[in-house]
């Protein structure tokens, strides 16, 4: 069977944000070249094993390529016509995001965007060092409209130091008003080798997590009321706005991943892509056999961030055992302590489990009890 | 070789006075050793002795010096385990010499151990020859150390050799000390067999070696020897003298020090202070002294993970192997689960056991407030001793307490005295006796019940003399006392592994204190925890760590999969090293959280 979905991952940024981990680059144009050959070259070797549902081109800010780089990279890898996958995401930053580019990405066949809007306060866009305003996030939402996108996720930030529960509250007003499908509530994290771990380790910047927590829940709760559901941990969407292409992570799905830095998870084997080197190459520098019992913990500690949960039906099928066979006391222990409930599968004969709404703020602590000695 | 030229004799000294150094100078000025296999306190054999710069084991070393007068004579240095929690093997020790080489560092001058080492060694009737060591030392003060040792010990200064085992200076006048001021072993006439067991250790390929000093008589392989206090009769394989590496001998005959090994099994099978004598012509009497060792000190040690009991137990009994002192047997915790109950000569003998299951043995435990052993009478007229708090009765039935005292003597420097004082009074000691030493130090001699000096009186005493205060104790006996059952529970459930036995106007404040400080190392879990402080059933003290409120990673896509996994797995790793107790995850901490008093 092929497999379905395929990240791509394209490094560069206008500007390196504080707090970000990924595999990113400044911007050059005589590098993007050689880079989106390399590209291609990468992509014609798993072509062949590909059949995409979904394709999600993710950064770095893929936006900032040219226009003439972004035709030519959707053109490589999106097929047309009947092929055409369900879902093509393409994330960009406000400030990148031109009405050309706009309608480039169209014509290569995309149709959702991720936005990089973070916040609707100026001051906490100002703390977490970005440059674009709140018109340039309108005006992004206008070129994006225009252009025939109506499938749109905004990125948005919460436990920003010096970020109110009022500032957070008309950030989420702000979105609501602009009817926005999708939205991904991102908790700020400080990552190893970023600018803000250095500032938190020296004592400039502090964590407030009784403030993250209320954060967490106003936002469930106001976008709730609004028809949003909160379909992942961080991930609220309009019936129908799911990401199909980041639902397949939840649901242990096979993906390929390509470009510097990006991991792939094909057949039981997860591999890993170096950095970009200054020749703008790079080269796959992990590879990690995932045995059954492995993938199974991984299936219940991402299956159980989602509100579908994990379904014991599916779930043995593909592994050989119900989760309440191997993790019966652990089961038990999370359910005893009100973090985790059965129901039934959907048309399905088994149990569905799902975290409650207090296991979701700990999903951390559920996943780790799935852990095993493998 | 004939008894008058003999000398058997020890080196005592106060901890880090120098007396390994010493020992390893005297191996090369006799040329027992090379100077090329020297290696820093070669006498000292286990890590952990190397380590915390202590003798536990005692091991005799035969030298051959040619003295002064031309004559060749035969040295056995027996060193003694130089701590006061072998008090008993030390003795038995010093009985196996004619005479002793006390140490005294230049720059420390006399400790209280030595004061209390002299006496042993007085009560032995051993000749003591003083030796001032570390003479070298920038700070050594030798004319204070000499009056001192004329003050306070009593001895004539004349006596008195400087040295140091570093430089070597000195040594040669102590060897010929050695031979000329000791007394050869006493000729005797008699037929049959008596000597004396001062050491034993287990060698896994050749069973039980035991360490002698014959009195009487000689012993030869073949021979079929007795074991006068148990009884029990073995057959001689070989005997031998260390120098240091074992060195077989045809026979030990009257005055010689070195090994036997017989078909002993095990060293629990050979008690310390056995007179051996010969199964066929046994000697009338044994030897004066003999004593069974009584543990003092308790403790419980469990596994983190039950699972790794058997394994545990197996450790436990190679352990006793090589030291009979320590006694162990199984026991059930309610929150630990299975484990042992075990015996200890005293608190360095209890820390340095601990030690070796962590270190030599690499056993994940958890060691239990340590305890004394408690005489309870109950009100039927029923009589116990509690050497475990859970099993301490309930208040109802018991008549009375009584709790074991020591007679401590603490050597300090004038200024602290008050410190000290109140130290003392606040363990609920009392000082009988004080005595100036020189113009800048005293002893005290004080009554203070065991319990009180269990966990950290002497770190207190270090604390508060910067180092120069040092302490001795003696069992005295035991005293009435107001003892209560002090209890902590986790969410409603007593956990055994904490509770401990106090005096009652100690207890409330303890119990808070331990309230609080295992709120501080209980770290938050799924729900809220409580830690209650009771006495008899009454809670006098109640902390809460609070319920976790959030932990959920915000990004978790493609790429974050394996690193996200590694660190729950490296949770997952973290709490099995927890206990649970009930549905609370415990961490080792807490156990050793306990232990500290305030």
């Amino acid at each position: 069977m092929p497999i379905h979905h395929l990240y791509v991952h394209v490094p560069f940024c206008p500007r390196i944000c504080p707090y970000c981990c990924f595999c990113v680059t400044p911007v050059t144009r005589r590098g993007m070249g050689r880079f989106l050959s390399n590209l291609l070259f990468e992509y014609r070797g798993i072509a062949n094993d590909l059949q995409p549902r979904t394709v999600y081109f993710g950064g770095g800010t893929p936006t900032a390529l040219p226009t003439r780089m972004l035709d030519e990279l959707l053109r490589g890898m999106v097929p047309s016509g009947e092929n055409a996958p369900e879902e093509v995401t393409v994330e960009c930053n406000p400030a990148t995001l031109s009405p050309t580019k706009a309608l480039a990405l169209r014509r290569g066949g995309a149709n959702r965007l991720s936005i990089g809007a973070q916040s609707f306060d100026p001051a906490v866009l100002a703390t977490l060092g970005r440059t674009h305003s709140v018109r340039v996030i309108d005006q992004a939402l206008g070129t994006a409209r225009m252009a025939g996108f109506d499938r749109i996720n905004l990125d948005l930030m919460f436990g920003v130091p010096g970020q109110t529960l009022a500032s957070w509250e008309a950030t989420l007003a702000a979105v609501l008003e602009r009817k926005i499908p999708h939205l991904s509530c991102y908790a700020l994290t400080f990552e190893e080798d970023t600018e803000f771990f250095r500032r938190k380790a020296c004592g400039r910047l502090s964590q407030d997590p009784a403030m993250e927590k209320k954060m967490f829940e106003m936002a469930g709760m106001m976008l709730g009321r609004a028809g949003y559901r909160n379909y992942e941990t961080s991930n609220h969407a309009l019936p129908g706005h799911e990401s199909v292409h980041n639902l397949a992570y939840w649901r242990g799905e096979d993906y390929y991943g390509i470009g510097p830095g990006a991991v792939g998870t094909v057949r039981g084997v997860r591999h890993r892509n170096g950095p970009l080197c200054d020749d703008d190459s790079w080269s796959e520098i992990e590879r990690e056999e995932l045995t059954p019992q492995v993938m199974a913990a991984e299936r219940m500690a991402l299956g159980l961030r989602t509100a579908e949960g994990v379904g014991e039906t599916g779930f043995r099928r593909r592994f050989g055992f119900l989760p309440a066979e191997r993790w019966q006391k652990e089961i038990q222990q999370l359910r005893d302590a009100g973090l985790l409930t059965e129901s039934a599968e959907a048309g399905g004969a088994g149990r569905m489990w799902r975290l409650t709404d207090r296991g979701r703020l700990l999903a951390d602590e559920a996943a780790v009890f799935f852990m095993n000695e493998y | 070789m004939d008894t008058q030229h003999i000398r058997n004799f020890s080196i005592i000294a106060h901890i880090d006075h120098g007396k390994t150094t010493l020992s390893d100078r005297l191996l090369q000025l006799t040329g027992t050793i090379e100077q090329r296999q020297m290696r820093d306190q070669l006498l000292d054999g286990m890590d952990l002795e190397r380590e915390r710069g202590i003798t536990i084991k005692a091991h005799p070393v035969r030298m051959n010096y040619r003295s002064e007068d031309g004559k060749d004579y035969q040295l056995n240095l027996i060193d003694t385990p130089g701590h006061v929690d072998f008090s008993y093997e030390v003795s038995r020790s010093l009985a196996a010499c004619d005479g002793a080489l006390l140490l005294v560092d230049a720059s420390q001058g006399v400790e209280a151990q030595t004061v209390a080492n002299l006496h042993l060694a007085a009560k032995q009737n051993l000749v003591i020859i003083p030796v001032i060591n570390k003479i070298d030392l920038p700070n050594a003060d030798v004319a204070s150390c000499v009056q001192q040792i004329e003050d306070i010990l009593a001895i004539p200064r004349d006596e008195i050799i400087k040295a140091s085992g570093k430089s070597g200076e000195g040594v040669k006048d102590i060897l010929e000390a050695v031979v000329r001021r000791l007394p050869a072993p006493r000729q005797t006439s008699s037929e049959s067999l008596r000597a004396l067991t001062f050491d034993s250790m287990f060698d896994t390929f050749r069973g039980v070696v035991i360490h002698v000093r014959v009195f009487e008589g000689e012993i030869r392989p073949g021979v079929i020897i007795r074991l006068m206090a148990s009884g029990n009769d073995y057959e001689v394989k070989e005997v031998g003298c260390f120098k240091p590496e074992p060195v077989k001998q045809e026979y030990l005959g009257t005055g010689e020090v070195g090994y036997v090994i017989a078909n002993i099994k095990s060293t629990s099978d050979i008690k310390i202070g056995e007179t051996v004598t010969l199964a066929r012509r046994p000697a009338a009497e044994p030897l004066p002294g003999f004593q069974q060792v009584r543990p003092m000190v308790f403790s419980g040690i469990y596994p983190i993970d039950t699972s790794n009991y058997e394994q545990l137990k197996a450790c436990m009994a190679r352990l006793q192997l090589n030291d009979s002192a320590f006694v162990y047997q199984h026991e059930t915790s309610v929150a630990l689960g299975f484990g042992f109950r075990c015996g200890f000569l005293g608190l360095l003998h209890m820390e340095i056991i601990q030690e070796r299951l962590r270190r030599e043995y690499q056993q994940d435990i958890i060691a239990t407030y340590p305890s004394v052993i408690y005489r309870v009478k109950k009100t039927n007229g029923e009589e116990l001793e509690v050497d475990n708090p859970v099993h301490l009765p309930d208040p109802s039935v018991i008549e009375c307490i009584e709790e074991p005292v020591v007679r401590a003597f603490i050597m300090i420097p004038n200024q602290q005295i008050g410190d000290i004082m109140s130290l003392i009074m606040d363990r609920r000691g009392n000082c009988s006796h004080t005595e100036t030493l020189d113009n800048r130090r005293v002893m005290l001699t004080c009554e203070l019940p065991l319990n009180e000096i269990l966990v950290d009186f002497n770190d207190k005493l270090k604390s508060i003399s910067r180092g120069y205060g040092s302490m001795d104790y003696e069992p005295v006996g035991y005293v009435q006392s107001d003892q209560v059952k002090l209890d902590i529970l986790v969410n409603g459930e007593p956990v055994d592994a904490f509770s401990c036995i106090v005096h009652r106007t100690k207890a409330e404040s303890r119990g808070r204190t331990l309230a609080l400080r295992l709120r501080e190392v209980i770290p938050m879990q799924l729900f809220r925890v409580a830690i209650q402080a009771a006495i008899g059933g009454k809670i006098i003290a109640r902390e809460t760590v609070k319920a976790m409120g959030k932990n959920v990673t915000a990004k978790c896509y493609g790429g974050d999969i394996t690193r996200k996994r590694k660190l729950w797995e490296k949770q997952k790793e973290g709490k099995k090293r927890m206990k649970a107790v009930g549905t609370v995850n415990i961490p080792q901490e807490a156990f050793i959280e306990v232990l500290k008093t305030n």
